[in-house]
């Protein structure tokens, strides 16, 4: 009985695209400092307006950024294990199938000297 | 009568030599069929034996990939507890920390540090996508260089201290 191993097709994917973010200023608004803050707006010609956020506010949304790259950093992990175990996977089963094929080899020769050895003390080998 | 005896003792010497010969041939055939039988059981077992091995090794691998990621698990776990410790933290000196009155105390110092912290985290994403480090953040060793949002990514030279 033959077995053809099959090969494995590589999966290469292309990688994912780098990120380029702006960076961000943050203003602080108090009682004291608004009346500075409304002027350096309309000095430097943005429109007088602020996004705000409660200090809970804040606390909340850095920890929500925080959670994203957490999750980002676990899914490379996983992704990163996965490669490693394909990539390791392959390669043993390469070697695996090279052992296979050689024990296969290696019991073809023995059983055609074993042919040899037999035909040769064979009363048929006499009229071969 | 002789000749006939003779005659009949030959035909009877050809016949047990004839199946003499067909005995022979025949055993060995089947010696012969038992032997290949042999070796493709060898080969059967020598090959479940390999992948025996080899499933041992693959055991073994999936235990350690899955420590491996566990502990990654953990760090980028720990990360998010220290930030949300930061803002809930009490010292025996200053009390709670509340980055409310904090601010409104010194809103530039807050917002200057708020700023370089958030700056920082859109760094540590732009690092997680594949952008290469900076000399800069490869060389970071003090805690004064390194990028507080994601050390263990960004300063692979900074050791933290316990």
């Amino acid at each position: 009985m033959y077995s053809a191993p099959l090969e494995r097709v590589p999966l290469n994917l292309p990688s994912t695209d780098k990120l380029t973010l702006s960076s961000s200023k943050w203003i602080l608004v108090t009682p004291d400092n608004a009346e500075k803050v409304w002027a350096d707006l309309e000095k430097k010609k943005y429109d007088i307006v602020i996004f705000g956020l409660t200090d809970k506010g804040y606390e909340d949304l850095s920890v929500n950024v925080a959670k994203l790259k957490k999750l980002v950093q676990q899914q490379q992990s996983v992704i990163a294990a996965y490669k490693r175990y394909y990539e390791d996977q392959t390669k043993a089963i390469d070697e695996s199938n090279q052992k296979t094929d050689s024990i296969k080899e290696d019991a073809v020769k023995n059983n055609k000297a074993e042919e040899e050895k037999k035909s040769f003390f064979s009363l048929k080998g006499l009229f071969k | 009568m002789g000749m006939k005896l003779a005659g009949i003792m030959f035909i009877l010497m050809l016949a047990m030599t004839g199946l003499g010969y067909w005995y022979y041939n025949n055993t060995q055939d089947k010696m012969a069929v038992l032997v290949e039988n042999a070796a493709k059981l060898e080969v059967a077992m020598q090959t479940q034996k390999q992948a025996i091995e080899s499933y041992k090794a693959d055991i073994q691998q999936v235990t350690a990939e899955k420590s491996a990621v566990e502990a990654e698990f953990t760090t980028s776990r720990n990360a998010v507890e220290d930030l949300t410790n930061k803002f809930n933290k009490v010292s025996n000196l200053l009390g709670a920390r509340d980055i409310g009155k904090t601010g409104a105390a010194k809103p530039n110092v807050i917002a200057r540090i708020i700023t370089k912290g958030s700056n920082n985290m859109m760094r540590c994403f732009e690092i997680l996508s594949g952008d290469p480090l900076t000399e800069k953040e490869k060389n970071a060793e003090k805690k004064s260089q390194i990028n507080s949002m994601c050390p263990d990514v960004a300063n692979p030279s900074y050791i933290p201290t316990p």
